[in-house]
């Protein structure tokens, strides 16, 4: 057996040996806590600047002097695809039960305050506060992100083989994995990948024969490494955030084995036909998500979409991607319901980071078709939130639209929700010391 | 008349003798490779307290490693690469464990090891610590390498490129 099969089902038997006692004669799943609604969130920032028309408004080409509307979000969202002026490579959905079928929409969301830069509304994101950073300022936030929230009040605390962020390109991203904030920081932080440059002939330049330690060679090792460090008197700080042994050997052995299967185009990916040929930055971005879920079922992963950020100077091709991501997140949602733990134990929330404009910018693409940009006008603000899960945990095919808020006295949703809204989930909500998040739990999308 | 004859003759002959056009012969290495002893820099591990940053860390492994630089585009690489890992040590481990893969790391043998125990040992201290190994550690080192035959020579470089100290300088 392969040391990743058997990481594989190990873990899918532990797993299965912690959640069998809190399976209720109901079949519902239930957490150690009592308060948690699942046991994993998967959070997709589904990004690059999306804006509402395009999206849950369904216009496609509509803005662009066409009278071709439809959706282009066939997976996601409900409603029928463009039958003309079809400028996109038109992909069959993965899922014949669209993600909406199965949760909560939430058409309006509001990012009401700060640049509608990408940096900037990621973190804000992931924070759960609005903040102003520079648009390209790599430098890890000032107030703490939701890894850190859930790792250390999460009772009892979890290691951080259960947090993992995936980002398409590298930038700012990486940053963002933990805060600076001095009672968080790098010690609550989430694993970090970026699959573009891990599976790139760099890495397989310089990572790919790396060794595998016997075990008992690794046992050996880390006694002298042991006593080489009782020798010193510092520990190496700033070295991102920190595994246990025996989840540093489980990374590296992952990491291995998907440069090798991804390097020889055997790995699984999110294309149709498991084509390598198709795959765009965010479908390599998801396939790697997968991935880190099917290896380890970690209780929290974020990921996150920018490719259709070439609305600056391409409308057509910010279509195709989004159609692209759009089949991306229903292949995700499909494999994450044929695992065994993950599989309706898992709540999927995805979010643009910011819209864009409301007005074209001067460019045209080669269809002739006008470009936005997001300089934070009104239209910018606006996004939306799908948030899908299991039957009697999560609200099945409900919509949520601007008009039905105040909804029992709660406000319009905001980008800060989600922060809270995942700690509602995964019941850590109530311990997070208050001021530190201003949001509120997107109760309406939850039975 | 005769003694003056002879005179002259043997002055001019120290004459000749004496005038000779001295030859000096030059020879200009241009392929001379100096080498350095290993030189202790630490008198304690105590002395070392910054802590070298990823560009630091990369270059020097590869130069203890290899005794030679480590290219330009490489070391760029691996700063480069680095950002895709949230985990550097799992990083830094997987680079290091890749060059131990290479034959063209300077490694000794296990014979060459276990020849000269004390030798290596403090050869390896000075060679990735820069410092000469203190009475237990060289006590412990050798009780290891020669209570434990499956100690390698690369199990010990590894564990020393990834120890807290070589962390530092």
């Amino acid at each position: 057996m392969k040391r990743r099969t058997f990481i594989r089902k190990a873990g899918a038997v532990a797993a299965g040996v912690v959640a069998a006692p809190y399976i209720l004669p109901s079949g519902r799943l239930f957490a150690s806590t009592g308060a948690r609604l699942v046991n994993h969130v998967v959070y997709v920032v589904f990004g690059g600047g999306i804006r509402n028309q395009e999206s849950v408004g369904q216009q496609y080409l509509a803005n662009q002097g066409l009278v071709t509307q439809g959706n282009i979000m066939e997976n996601m969202l409900s409603g029928v695809a463009p039958s003309s002026n079809i400028v996109y490579d038109q992909w069959a959905p993965v899922l014949s039960t669209k993600l909406a079928q199965q949760g909560t929409l939430l058409k309006k969301m509001r990012y009401s305050t700060g640049n509608t830069g990408h940096y900037n509304a990621h973190a804000v994101a992931m924070t759960g506060s609005y903040i102003s950073t520079g648009i390209n300022v790599n430098v890890n936030p000032d107030v703490p992100t939701l890894f850190e929230f859930y790792r250390k009040h999460t009772d009892p605390s979890k290691s951080a083989i259960n947090a993992w962020w995936l980002s398409e390109g590298l930038g700012p991203y990486p940053s963002l994995n933990y805060s600076k904030h001095p009672l968080y920081g790098s010690s609550y932080g989430a694993n970090y990948l970026n699959a573009a440059n891990l599976f790139s002939a760099q890495a397989t330049a310089y990572l790919s024969n790396a060794k595998n330690y016997h075990p008992d060679e690794l046992g050996k090792i880390n006694d002298i490494k042991g006593f080489l460090d009782n020798n010193f008197k510092d520990v190496a700080g700033g070295v991102g955030v920190q595994n246990t042994e025996e989840n540093r050997e489980n990374i590296k052995q992952f990491i291995l084995d998907a440069m090798e299967d991804f390097g020889g185009g055997t790995g699984e990916v999110a294309t149709p036909g498991s084509n390598y040929a198709l795959l765009t930055g965010d479908l390599l971005n998801i396939s790697a998500s997968w991935r880190v879920l099917d290896t380890f079922a970690p209780e929290l992963t974020v990921i996150n979409t920018t490719n259709l950020d070439v609305c600056h100077d391409d409308f057509t091709g910010y279509i195709d991607f989004l159609h692209k991501a759009d089949y991306g997140i229903g292949w995700l949602w499909d494999k994450i319901q044929n695992h065994p733990v993950l599989k309706d134990d898992t709540i999927m929330i995805c979010m643009p980071e910011h819209g864009r404009n409301l007005e074209p910018n001067t460019i045209y693409d080669s269809n002739g078709f006008r470009a936005y940009d997001h300089n934070s006008d009104d239209n910018s603000r606006d996004v939306f939130a799908l948030i899908a899960g299991p039957t009697g945990v999560v609200n099945q095919g409900t919509e949520f639209d601007e008009n039905d808020y105040p909804l029992s006295g709660a406000a319009l949703p905001e980008c800060i929700d989600i922060v809270p809204t995942i700690a509602n989930i995964l019941g850590f909500g109530d311990s997070i010391p208050q001021g530190f998040l201003t949001g509120r739990n997107l109760g309406e999308a939850f039975v | 008349m005769q003694v003056f004859k002879y005179s002259v003759w043997f002055c001019c002959f120290i004459l000749i003798i004496g005038c000779k056009k001295k030859v000096t012969q030059e020879v200009v290495y241009d392929n001379v490779i100096y080498e350095l002893n290993p030189k202790s820099i630490y008198l304690t591990n105590a002395q070392k307290n910054k802590q070298k940053n990823e560009s630091q860390y990369h270059s020097i492994v590869y130069s203890d490693l290899y005794k030679k630089t480590i290219p330009n585009n490489q070391l760029s690489d691996l700063s480069n690469l680095s950002l895709a890992f949230g985990d550097k040590q799992v990083f830094n481990e997987l680079v290091v464990s890749n060059y131990m893969n290479d034959a063209q790391v300077i490694i000794p043998s296990d014979a060459q090891m276990r020849g000269d125990v004390e030798h290596f040992i403090k050869d390896t201290y000075l060679r990735f610590y820069q410092r000469e190994p203190s009475e237990l550690e060289l006590y412990y080192f050798k009780n290891l390498i020669e209570n434990d035959n499956s100690v390698t020579a690369e199990m010990i470089y590894y564990s020393f490129t990834i120890s807290n100290e070589y962390q530092f300088y």
